[in-house]
This record gives structure tokens, C-alpha cells and sequence, in this order.
């Protein structure tokens, strides 16, 4: 996955100038692989290897040939699996939740900062079976490269999300910091229309 | 213009460079596994009994409720005479019987050994954990025997029965201090003796406190108040001593038979009372460092509280 995005960005990253992006309203999917890590309350840490999926929509504030700055929302769902799993225990997790944010675009540069509510369940199978439920608050900056095809364009980014895992879930003496690493694949497909005009066509 | 796409292409190059290294930054890390999610985390309270029903170990919650049985050393006639703590899945035994120091799973219930050496075959009293020094110090009839986590034996033994101006006669109770000190009830010799244990090479004796005449210290802490604090099994009493162990021992709860009689273990609970586990009535009892009874009946009095070897809280990091 890390070794396909490199190679993209590395093909595409010079070849499309940021006037052949469409803009106005835009959907996008996106694909993720990475890590991320929970602290436990002696200072371990358990680690895990993360697969997710993202829908988001944007609506442009303002928005130029070089700049552009929008209104996101959308849904994220994370699958964890933890890499000290072995036959006799395994743990993993799934999370899902919506979230609402800024994006930044610059030339063909962007920056997002978002809010994401992530409902959680967490999953230990094995010798010892436990089912864990907790709501998790996450703080997410991601930063990419947009490459414009026209209405269709093709991103990659980095995430990174912070938040804490509240004690009211675990039976922790206290919260404890979670955080994850993702590299993202998206595609984005925008309308070119404004946010009335693109209700215009709605309605 | 072209000062404009130069700026361009810097900030392309210098973009994909950033994405580079967030691309190497997105590896699966390794580590443990998360507490909350086995419910390790959660705070318990174990204690290890010696019943002629069962020799057992035993999780309760914080509310002295009854969570698991975690260990029954009966059907082999292992008596679970000392509890410590070995790591966030484990708890460490000191086990009478086939003598060891073994390892109970919170996870699966298994039972492993940590310990086990030919010289530690007398009977078995307590065990204290030394978190500095990362060593197991257990009471061996008239002797303190001392293994490492990965089960070395330290000395032959770490402590003889004379050591100085401390003298070990049917010790019963031992608990290690932030500052390596190894506190040592000193049972039917009526003494608290204290050690430094800080030289894993040899231990020295600190003191030897001789004012507890008769009263057959079974059980010492110290408290997070820096106190002393020590049942007393002949008389059924709790008392305090200031952190050196010097002194005269203040009486913290005095002789009442019907609550406390014949105390065997203490411990301190997060909030800061005692549990002191009392034979002869079959329960576990807790109290204030004032003396005052907490709740209005036993903290926890069942089958498996006839006499209690030792407890232990564990998790709640």
C-alpha cells in the first residue's frame, strides 16, 4: 500500500496543474493503511495495524484557482488489529463514527483538521473473551497532495488523530491516550457547481 | 511568472518529501496488549487462603464482591501462603507444598513458575516484592530467601537467621518499602525487625524494634502516610509506628474479638483504610488509620475467608 502510494505521487505530483481542478461541491471515498497505538496505564503500549475507509462530502467557502477552503463531513470507519495477537489471544477493535471539519487546499496542497466522534468496540477472543464499548472524541490533521483529472482527482494523504480512551469504558483508573498514523488513497469527484447550485440541482 | 512556478515547484518537492516520511510514519507498531480491552486494568483485590475447605486465590472487587476463583491448590495440597505482584497478567505465589514461587494468568488462570530451587523447601510464610531491586523476598521458616523475576536465587540465604541485631524467630509477615527496606513481622519473636535490602549482595539489619513484648506481630505495611502500620495476632490489635520503626507501637484498633481476632494480613485500599484479614472470625475487616470501623458489617466474609495467607491489590495503574 505505502510502496503503490509512493509510486503514485511520484508519477503524478508534477503532471496536472491545479487550474485543471474542477471544484464546488465534491464527494470523495478514501482508503487508509497504518498504525496506531494505546497507552496502557503503566506506560506499555499495545500497538495496532489499522485498515480503514472514509466517506466525506465538502462545500466550498471560498474558492479560487490556487486556493480554496471548505467545509467537510462525512464518516470514518477503523479496523484494528493488534500485532501482539497470537493464537491463544487475539484483540481487535472496530470503530466508527462521523466527523465535521476544515479543509485548506493551496496549489495542489492540502490540510484538514476535523472532529471525529468514533464509536468503538473493542474485541479480546481467546483464553480471555471481552467485549469493550467506549465512546472516543479524536482530533484528526491530515495533510496531502490532490492530483486533478478533471472532475475526478486522485489524493494522498497522512492522518493523525489524538483522543483518549475514557475510563468509563475500560475500568481503567484513567483515561488513557490513543493515537493513529494513516496513509490515505481518496478520490474525489466534484461537481464544479456551488453549494446553491448544486441544491438547485437537488431540488 | 517564473519566480512563481519555481515557488511551485519547491513546495512540490518539499510536499512529496513530507509525504515520503508520513508514508514511513503509517507502520503497524508493535507493543502488549491493550489492558481495558482484557479488563486487566480494572483494580481487584486477591488474596491467597489456607482453608481446610480449599487453599485457594481469590479476586474480589473493590467492594469486597466476589469476582473469580483463580487458583485452587487444594486437590495437590498446595497452600498459596504469599501474594506479589508479577506483571500486568500475572500474579506471583509463593506456593507451601511443592515449594516455588509460581505464576498465576489473570488471563487464562494457568499456573507457571518464576521460582523454583532446592533450598527453598521449609514452610513458607509471606512474600514481599522489591520493585527497585526487581527481586521476590520470601519468608522460609527462620530465613528470608531472595530470587530475581527470572527466578535466580540471591544468597544462601539472602538473610540467616541472625543478621546483626536482627533475629528471624517464626517471621510471618514481610512487606518491602519505596526505599528498599525490607519490613519483617517477626511473629513469636515479637519484634519488627527492619533490613536494608538495597545491596543485592547482601542485606544489613537496620533495626530490631523489641516493643511489642507478647504480641506476636503477623503482618506489617507501610502506609502511603509513611506509618507503620502491623497486626498484632495474640492480641488482636492493629498499631502504628512512625517510618523508621522506632518507638513505642501506638494502638491504632484495640482488642475487639468480635470483629478482629487473630489478624493475619493487612493491606491498604486506594482510598487509604486497612483491610486486615482476621482468622478467627472468618472475614476480612477494614478500619480508618484512626481506628474507626468502616460500613457496618464484615468488608467480605465467606467461604474462602477462614484464614487468609496474604493479600494484594492489583491493577489500577
Amino acid at each position: 500500500m505505502r510502496a503503490l502510494l509512493l509510486s503514485l505521487i511520484l508519477l503524478f505530483g508534477f503532471t496536472a496543474s491545479a487550474s485543471e481542478m474542477v471544484g464546488g461541491v465534491s464527494a470523495e471515498v478514501g482508503f487508509g493503511s497504518g498504525g496506531a497505538t494505546i497507552k496502557n496505564p503503566d506506560g506499555t503500549k499495545a500497538g495496532y495495524k489499522v485498515l480503514s475507509v472514509e466517506g466525506r462530502g465538502s462545500l466550498p467557502v471560498f474558492e479560487s484557482e490556487d486556493l480554496a477552503l471548505s467545509l467537510t463531513g462525512g464518516l470514518r470507519y477503523l479496523d484494528l488489529d493488534n500485532t501482539a495477537n497470537t493464537g491463544d489471544q487475539s484483540e481487535m477493535a472496530s470503530m466508527i463514527g462521523p466527523n465535521a471539519g476544515l479543509r485548506l487546499r493551496a496549489f495542489k496542497f492540502f490540510v484538514a483538521y476535523e472532529y471525529n466522534v468514533m464509536l468503538a468496540r473493542h474485541y479480546s477472543v481467546g483464553l480471555n473473551s471481552k467485549t469493550t464499548q467506549y465512546s472516543l472524541p479524536l482530533m484528526n490533521l491530515e495533510a496531502g497532495l490532490l492530483i486533478p483529472f478533471k472532475q475526478l482527482s486522485v489524493s494522498f494523504s497522512y492522518s493523525q488523530a489524538k483522543g483518549n480512551v475514557p475510563k468509563s469504558g475500560t475500568g481503567l483508573s484513567k483515561d488513557v491516550p490513543y493515537n493513529d498514523q494513516i496513509c490515505w488513497l481518496q478520490f474525489t469527484y466534484s461537481t464544479g457547481a456551488s453549494f446553491f447550485t448544486f441544491l438547485d440541482y437537488l431540488f | 511568472m517564473d519566480r512563481y512556478k519555481s515557488l511551485r515547484l519547491f513546495i512540490s518537492i518539499v510536499s512529496v518529501y513530507a509525504m515520503l516520511m508520513f508514508i514511513i510514519a503509517c507502520s503497524a507498531p508493535s507493543g502488549e496488549f491493550f489492558y481495558g480491552a482484557l479488563g486487566l486494568g480494572t483494580p481487584r483485590l486477591v488474596i491467597a487462603t489456607q482453608n481446610a475447605t480449599g487453599n485457594n486465590i481469590v479476586l474480589y472487587d473493590l467492594d469486597g464482591k466476589l469476582v473469580d476463583v483463580l487458583w485452587d491448590g487444594s486437590a495437590v495440597a498446595d497452600v498459596p501462603k504469599g501474594l506479589a505482584p508479577f506483571d500486568a497478567f500475572n500474579v506471583a505465589v509463593l506456593v507451601d507444598g511443592v515449594d516455588r514461587i509460581a505464576k498465576v494468568s489473570l488471563v487464562d488462570r494457568t499456573v507457571g513458575v518464576v521460582a523454583s530451587d532446592a533450598n527453598l523447601t521449609g514452610t513458607l510464610y509471606q512474600m514481599a516484592f522489591d520493585k527497585a531491586g526487581e527481586r521476590y523476598f520470601a519468608i522460609e521458616g527462620n530465613t528470608i530467601e531472595a530470587f530475581t523475576k527470572t527466578g535466580t536465587r540471591v544468597g544462601v540465604p539472602y538473610i540467616g537467621t541472625t543478621l546483626g541485631a536482627c533475629t528471624l524467630s517464626t517471621p510471618r509477615g514481610a512487606f518491602v518499602t519505596a526505599d528498599q527496606r525490607l519490613l519483617v513481622a517477626n511473629g513469636v519473636g515479637n519484634r519488627l525487625l527492619i533490613y536494608n535490602v538495597s545491596n543485592p549482595a547482601a542485606a544489613t539489619c537496620i533495626s530490631a524494634n523489641a516493643g511489642f513484648t507478647t504480641t506476636q506481630p503477623f503482618a506489617v505495611i507501610q502506609h502511603s502516610d509513611g506509618n507503620l502500620y502491623l497486626a498484632t495476632n495474640a492480641n488482636h490489635q492493629i498499631v502504628s509506628l512512625p517510618a523508621d520503626g522506632v518507638g513505642t507501637p501506638a494502638v491504632v484498633w484495640a482488642a475487639n474479638i468480635a470483629v478482629i481476632r487473630n489478624p493475619t494480613a493487612l493491606i491498604e485500599m486506594p482510598d487509604g483504610t486497612l483491610l486486615v484479614a482476621s482468622d478467627q472470625t472468618n472475614s476480612i475487616e477494614r478500619i480508618t488509620t484512626s481506628g474507626t470501623y468502616v460500613g457496618s458489617t464484615s468488608f467480605i466474609k465467606d467461604v474462602f475467608t477462614g484464614t487468609v495467607t496474604q493479600m494484594l491489590l492489583i491493577g489500577g495503574e
